[in-house]
């Protein structure tokens, strides 16, 4: 029979054994710890995630393209009663205006040369305004303001505010303001104003008029990728790339006209996080997580309205300066769930210290400094 | 009596039946997984490296089989001492071949000369790591099918399946890989005569 030692074979080697390889107990230990699962129902969590974070962030973020309702500012102004402008006014090309114009002083006027015949009579409803056009236009002059947001009265008060969009429970900043002035955008430049019956121009009308501002900070939603190394047991050190988004509304009132800003500011940081598991168990982990972060705002948008009595203007996109860099510390309590071998996904809330420093651009990093912020994302640790 | 080939490693374990140490496996516990290692990673390395020669690929290959056993033991049906051995084996093997597919090794060569049947090839007179060092000699495509057909006792139309060749050509590469073996082995003897 030709296959007689072939046959042989298996029993003569039946016994045979090999040194495993070096290390393969604690590879197989390790492997035990964060088992492998198939890819695909991985990969499709993974995909549905990032569709619900996606459409989380969408939701929770409808700002940028126009501000969609103005009922809760045009009602505020219902019961004021509105007086049609006529008054062609020949504004200048580009007029600095300062955002909240606060004056120490009530009974103090500010030092602006307007036509009288532009104020509104306010104190006669029923009579019809007593403006008369200009013979002659002139260019208006405003006040010279820095242009940046004048201190605030009151500081800033937390409350708990929830979108009504996503599933997220944000935990903004808000506060309340007041001056005299003209509800404009804090802290920008406006261009050339609308010359006829613009409601902006008609809420000049109401600059020597005191002022309320309310500004509402979203909480700061942070998406990241990252990479830990561990260097010790339960120890690991980290860095990455987060996508921050910081939301603000301001609402600045004064007399028959309104301003609505709200505003959205894309930071991109580099974090640099020394971590401790607290516990770890299968493919779940507790851990704490603190250290610096650097961010550069990378985009910053503003959407304006502005509002007289039932008049509404059209809101207005602007881009804002954007050169702003931001140091931090951060320090928060992580929950990972290792999806994959070497990959986890994690959701982190904690806080954040923004070292203060000068800014183009007003948002919760500069009104407040100590703040929550929700960490969530994708690490991978060598 | 297993045969070590270099350094002693742990024992614990070795006492247990397979139905025992099935039952540990299954109730996840820890000194079970190590007690299946221990007593059959030197088998299971043996096997592996009998197909993938090389040590490092060889690593990956049994860390993921490890893990596929500890995960899919709830499923495996027992059938007797030694069921749960041929079991592994079998994780391994096609461990193996998915590494050899991916590496792009399973290659079969078509114009390699006849070599001359031998017979009477005095097997049993070869040490069990001299005979794993001769196969492990072979072409990667002639040493796949070989160890599919002696030692996984497939049929050539079962390795035909699993290569995704054609029958003829597993029948093929099995007998050229023998005779190619045959004669290494009858070399081997003829230089270790006295």
């Amino acid at each position: 029979m030709k296959d007689n030692w072939t046959d042989k074979l298996p029993s003569l080697m039946e016994g045979y054994q090999e040194v495993p390889p070096e290390g393969l107990w604690d590879a197989v230990q390790a492997g035990v710890a964060s088992p492998i699962v198939p890819w695909w129902p991985w990969a499709a969590g993974l995909a549905a995630a990032a569709a619900a974070v996606l459409l989380a962030v969408f939701l929770w973020n409808p700002v940028p393209e126009a501000i969609k309702s103005d009922s809760s500012v045009a009602a505020r102004l219902a019961d004021v009663p509105v007086e049609v402008l006529e008054v062609p006014v020949e504004a200048p090309a580009q007029v600095q205006i300062a955002p909240e114009v606060h004056l120490e002083e009530s009974k103090t006027e500010p030092q602006v040369q307007t036509e009288p015949e532009t104020h509104l009579k306010e104190e006669q409803p029923g009579e019809k305004p007593s403006v008369k056009p200009a013979e002659e236009p002139e260019p208006v002059q405003w006040i010279e303001q820095p242009a940046t947001t004048a201190p605030r009265k009151k500081p800033f008060r937390g409350k708990i505010t929830v979108t009504s969009g996503g599933a997220l429970l944000a935990q903004g900043a808000s506060g309340v303001s007041q001056g005299y002035g003209i509800p404009s955008n804090p802290g920008m430049t406006v261009p050339s104003l609308p010359a006829v019956k613009s409601v902006v121009n008609a809420q000049l009308l109401s600059r020597n008029r005191p002022s309320t501002t309310e500004v509402t900070h979203r909480q700061i939603l942070r998406l990241s990728v990252g990479v830990n190394y561990n260097f010790a047991p339960r120890w690991r050190v980290g860095t990455g790339l987060s996508y921050s988004v910081l939301e603000s509304h301001y609402v600045t009132t004064s007399g028959t006209a309104a301003t609505e800003n709200k505003r959205r500011l894309t930071y991109l940081g580099i974090p640099l996080n020394l971590q401790y598991a607290l516990l770890e168990m299968n493919r779940f982990s507790l851990y704490l997580s603190a250290g610096p972060m650097v961010e550069a705002a990378v985009d910053c948008q503003n959407v304006r309205r502005s509002y007289l009595g039932q008049r509404v203007d059209p809101s207005r996109e602007e881009d804002l300066p954007c050169d702003d860099w931001r140091w931090s510390l951060n320090a928060g309590a992580g929950f990972e769930f290792k999806a994959f071998r070497n990959a986890a996904l994690y959701v982190q809330p904690g806080l954040v210290w923004h070292i203060p420093g000068p800014s183009s651009v007003e948002s919760i990093y500069t009104a407040r400094p100590f703040v929550f912020a929700l960490d969530f994302g994708l690490r991978w640790t060598l | 009596m297993g045969l070590i080939a270099g350094v002693s490693y742990s024992k614990a374990g070795s006492e247990l039946t397979e139905k025992e140490l099935l039952e540990a496996l299954r109730r996840k516990d820890s000194r079970g997984t190590r007690a299946f290692y221990d007593r059959y990673a030197g088998y299971l390395t043996a096997v592996a490296l009998r197909y993938v020669p090389d040590r490092s690929a060889v690593k990956d290959i049994l860390q993921d089989a490890f893990l596929r056993i500890f995960d899919a033991v709830d499923r495996f049906e027992y059938r007797g001492e030694g069921s749960l051995r041929s079991w592994a084996c079998r994780i391994v093997v096609n461990g193996a071949l998915k590494s050899l597919r991916g590496q792009g090794k399973l290659q079969y060569v078509e114009d390699l000369p006849d070599v001359p049947e031998e017979e009477d090839v005095p097997v049993q007179q070869v040490p069990a790591a001299v005979l794993q060092r001769l196969i492990q000699d072979l072409p990667d495509g002639y040493r796949t099918v070989f160890n599919l057909y002696v030692f996984e006792k497939k049929s050539h139309r079962e390795i035909a399946g699993l290569l995704g060749i054609k029958e003829d050509s597993s029948a093929s590469q099995f007998f050229r890989a023998r005779a190619l073996l045959a004669r290494q082995i009858k070399t081997y003897l003829k230089e270790h005569e006295r």
